[in-house]
């Protein structure tokens, strides 16, 4: 894998906009570890009832979590999620939400040495 | 002139995203502001009515939400009168552009693109609260222009007769209706002494405000300067005469230079002899009724008072009849259009006035309400005035 896990410039950003506050960064970083299975379980769980609806929803909540962390191609990966909700064609998605939660696995180690190093 | 509360916003967050809201309140509080939050449209509405929308300076809206999304909320909001004036920032992802426009179209103010930006949200919401201030202000100076000419208009209301003099075997009717706050018709009638009534229709040549000034000023001269004349002896023609010559030269010595003048019907009706002196300066003439005919029309003596200086006014004299009905009107009486631009007309207005009426008062209703059904909903342009006196 090249590209990197996050995006430096978008964890700048972050902290930039809660005014530099490490440990509220720590606190959301908390949040964010503890918020994704839940989401990714929905996911699963609105594929195996065909909600297309909650599918679209759980997806377009962790795009937008992990682009906050910078965690592109999380974000990248739940986007291709949430248009498949919003199309309502969920045929191809297991396969995906797989491939989400081994990235989304990284992205919480990287985050997580983030937040321990403060 | 502006204050560092001004600054401040108390910002409205809705997302159904506790992370957006946890970093969004911390981001407006690091900027100084105050931030409310709140998971859906539904909830968010009650909150912003709750003041009649005095609680919130800005709204920062999520488009994708459970219960009542983003859409459903701005529709809301700008169908509701107290609501559509709060700046509605829309929080998006930029793959959601077309969302974002459609919330535009829809009367958001702008948008907040995720991940949040601290320059861009101190940007957006600093230039909604500018937005908003300026709103609230031109509000402001409207409300109290507002007040100004309800304040105007009770004063008005004082310079038109609140009692009209009754003589016994006369009906005395007046019916007053401004195109606006304030007007430039007035009428009047009172007693000069105790056997003459004074009769008065006037119209300012012009509307609003000046027009409001300049008819107390001439009302009020009229009845001062006619009081004082009719109290010493002298025929009615030539008390009549003085009274009106000095109401018009003190308004062209002292006010010429305002270009304001009003046309007026002033008469001295004597309740014994029942005749009817006048002076009708540049007003539509007044009728005489009965019989269901108009017997007399009680044409133009002279021009428009507060425009020649000097001028002498030509005075002449009626009789009122048992039965008959003296009406004088303003201009806003013929002149009303209906929604096809045709005016009431003199005739239409005479036409009424010879059908049969059992008083002074069911006349002018009548007239009135054909006028009513003839503006149907066509604003009404001019001020109108009716002033009816019947000889029983």
């Amino acid at each position: 894998m090249l590209d990197p896990v996050l995006d430096a410039s978008a964890l700048e950003n972050l902290l930039a906009t809660i005014g530099g506050d490490k440990g509220f960064l720590g606190e959301m970083i908390a949040s964010f570890v503890s918020d994704s299975p839940k989401l990714i379980a929905a996911m699963q769980q609105a594929l195996a009832s065909n909600q297309a609806e909650d599918f679209r929803r759980a997806a377009h909540t962790l795009k937008s979590n992990s682009a906050n962390f910078g965690a592109t191609n999380l974000s990248q990966m739940a986007r291709e999620l949430e248009d498949m909700g919003k199309a309502g064609s969920l045929s191809t998605a297991n396969e995906k939400i797989v491939r989400v939660e081994s990235e989304y696995a990284r992205v919480k180690q990287a985050l997580l040495e983030k937040k321990a190093a403060g | 002139m502006i204050v560092e509360s001004d600054h401040r916003a108390r910002v409205l967050v809705v997302d159904d995203n506790e992370l957006n809201r946890k970093l969004l309140t911390r981001a407006l509080e690091q900027q100084g502001h105050s931030a409310t939050t709140t998971q859906n449209g539904r909830e968010a509405l009650a909150l912003l009515r709750k003041d009649g929308g005095d609680d919130f300076d800005v709204v920062l809206l999520d488009i994708l939400m459970p219960e009542m999304d983003g859409y459903a909320t701005l529709a809301e909001m700008q169908g509701d009168s107290l609501l559509r004036h709060i700046p509605v920032i829309m929080i998006s992802a930029l793959d959601e552009m077309d969302s974002v426009i459609r919330c535009i179209e829809l009367g958001a103010t702008d948008y907040l693109p995720k991940p949040f930006n601290p320059t861009l949200l101190r940007a957006r919401i600093g230039a909604s609260l500018e937005k908003k201030r300026l709103r609230d202000q031109e509000q402001k100076v409207l409300r109290a222009l507002e007040r100004e000419l309800e304040i105007g208009r009770e004063i008005q209301s004082g310079f038109l007769p609140r009692e009209l003099p009754q003589p016994p075997g006369w009906e005395i009717a007046a019916r007053f209706q401004p195109a606006h706050e304030v007007a430039g018709d007035f009428y009047d009638a009172f007693y000069l002494g105790e056997e003459k009534v004074s009769l008065v229709v006037g119209d300012v040549c012009d509307k609003g405000v000046g027009a409001a000034l300049f008819m107390a000023l001439v009302r009020s001269l009229f009845r001062a300067l006619a009081l004082r004349n009719f109290a010493t002896k002298g025929s009615d023609a030539a008390r009549l005469e003085y009274t009106i010559t000095q109401t018009n030269d003190y308004i062209v010595e002292t006010h010429g230079n305002s270009n304001m003048f009003a046309t007026a019907f002033v008469a001295a009706l004597d309740l014994k002899s029942k005749s009817i002196t006048y002076v009708n300066a540049g007003q539509n003439p007044p009728l005489i009724i009965g019989n269901n005919r108009v017997r007399a029309e009680l044409v133009r003596t002279g021009p428009a008072i507060g425009v020649i200086p000097g001028m002498k006014f030509d005075v002449l004299d009626a009789r009122l009849e048992t039965g008959e009905t003296l009406l004088a009107y303003t201009d806003g009486v013929t002149d009303a259009v209906d929604p096809n631009r045709n005016e009431f007309s003199a005739n239409r207005l005479e036409s009424l006035a010879q059908l049969e009426h059992s008083s002074a008062a069911d006349l002018l209703d009548a007239i009135q309400s054909e006028l009513r059904n003839h503006i149907a909903s066509v604003p009404q342009i001019d001020d109108i005035t009716l002033l009816a006196a019947r000889r029983m």
